[in-house]
């Protein structure tokens, strides 16, 4: 005998990331979520972000990592609310679970923000397959990595709706052609925005801060 | 590694609907799976029969059905499969496609032994 069931095997987590939705929603809180492998540069844009003042958006920062509160500490020069979330110190999740980021906003008083800044555990893979309750999904990939990651990781590319270039101030010393890394991100994702930056030289971290800032105003207002 | 977790919610997911509708043995667990996802059925599969060696689920199948991707096209209407992941409309060049299929884990269906069946099982023991 066969029951029919049809049940969503992760409806658990996404229940959660609604009500993660839900909260943020109530209390007028913007959220991205930052994905993109380990060292493509997730960190250094966001401080980049934090040093540029987001326009005076009351913003917290995620650090999501499966060990270490590194990146934490890194930021503890800015004056802002800063949780991290570690999945499990010997090599837990390989993506930020909704359950655990519900956890760590609990440390926020949302009605004292306008931007919730999350940094997904770095990997190119899982953190696209699910739902955390956030507006805008942002993949970061650097120049060193290949023109052909898009075709190679499709679902992270698909799912995103801006991908931040980094480290295009390497582009000269690196065999890689931004053109065709634009191509490939087009092939899999033809609406998605492109911004193309440099952590180290601060090229493209304004346009970056304007689509954030005009985002989060026109979400939250 | 990156199927063990979800491997485990599609377990915790069936354990608990057995627990809901009172079935003591499932015979196999039919879960569609979009080619749309990270997940590899072969990894899946394999978890599957480890994490549930310890449970009511011991022994049973995972059958895995997996469902192709597919869009339309928000240009010109047109239903669209895809083979590779390159959205772009074959018919009118938009890229504006919308996906309709392909990202699914769903557990389907639970196959259960009928009371014939149980019986001759249990008098085999």
């Amino acid at each position: 005998m066969e029951i029919k069931v049809v049940k969503k095997a992760l409806a658990a987590g996404e229940a959660v990331a609604g009500e993660i939705r839900e909260k943020l929603a109530e209390n007028g809180v913007y959220m991205v979520n930052f994905m993109g492998s380990p060292g493509s540069g997730k960190t250094a844009v966001v401080e980049r972000l934090l040093e540029s003042g987001l326009g005076g958006l009351r913003t917290a920062v995620v650090e999501g990592d499966i060990a270490t509160t590194a990146d934490a500490e890194r930021l503890a020069r800015f004056d802002i609310p800063i949780v991290q979330v570690n999945t499990e110190p010997f090599g837990g999740d390989c993506h930020m679970p909704p359950n655990l980021l519900a956890s760590g906003l609990e440390d926020f008083d949302l009605s004292a923000l306008d931007l919730v800044v999350v940094e997904n555990v770095g990997n190119l893979v899982c953190p696209a397959e699910f739902d955390i309750g956030e507006n805008l999904k942002v993949v970061v990939i650097s120049v060193a990595e290949g023109e052909d990651k898009p075709l190679k990781y499709p679902l992270m590319f698909r799912e995103s709706g801006l991908c931040v270039v980094t480290k295009t101030d390497l582009v000269g010393a690196l065999d890689f052609e931004l053109g065709r890394l634009r191509e490939n991100i087009s092939r899999v994702n033809g609406t998605i925005s492109i911004i193309e930056t440099s952590a180290r030289t601060g090229t493209g971290i304004d346009e970056l801060e304007g689509f954030l800032i005009s985002r989060t105003g026109e979400t939250i207002t | 590694m990156h199927e063990l977790s979800v491997t485990q919610r599609i377990v915790d997911s069936v354990l608990e609907e057995m627990d809901e509708r009172g079935l003591e043995r499932i015979g196999a667990v039919h879960l569609k799976l979009g080619r749309m996802t990270t997940f590899v059925p072969d990894c899946v599969k394999f978890y599957y029969e480890v994490l549930t060696a310890d449970t009511p689920l011991a022994g049973s199948e995972l059958v895995i059905e997996e469902i192709n991707v597919t869009g339309r096209c928000n240009n010109c209407g047109a239903e669209l499969e895809f083979d590779e992941p390159f959205f772009v409309c074959p018919e009118c060049g938009s890229v504006d496609i919308e996906i309709l299929s392909g990202r699914e884990i769903l557990i389907d269906a639970l196959e259960v032994p009928d009371e014939r069946e149980v019986g001759i099982g249990d008098k085999g023991r």
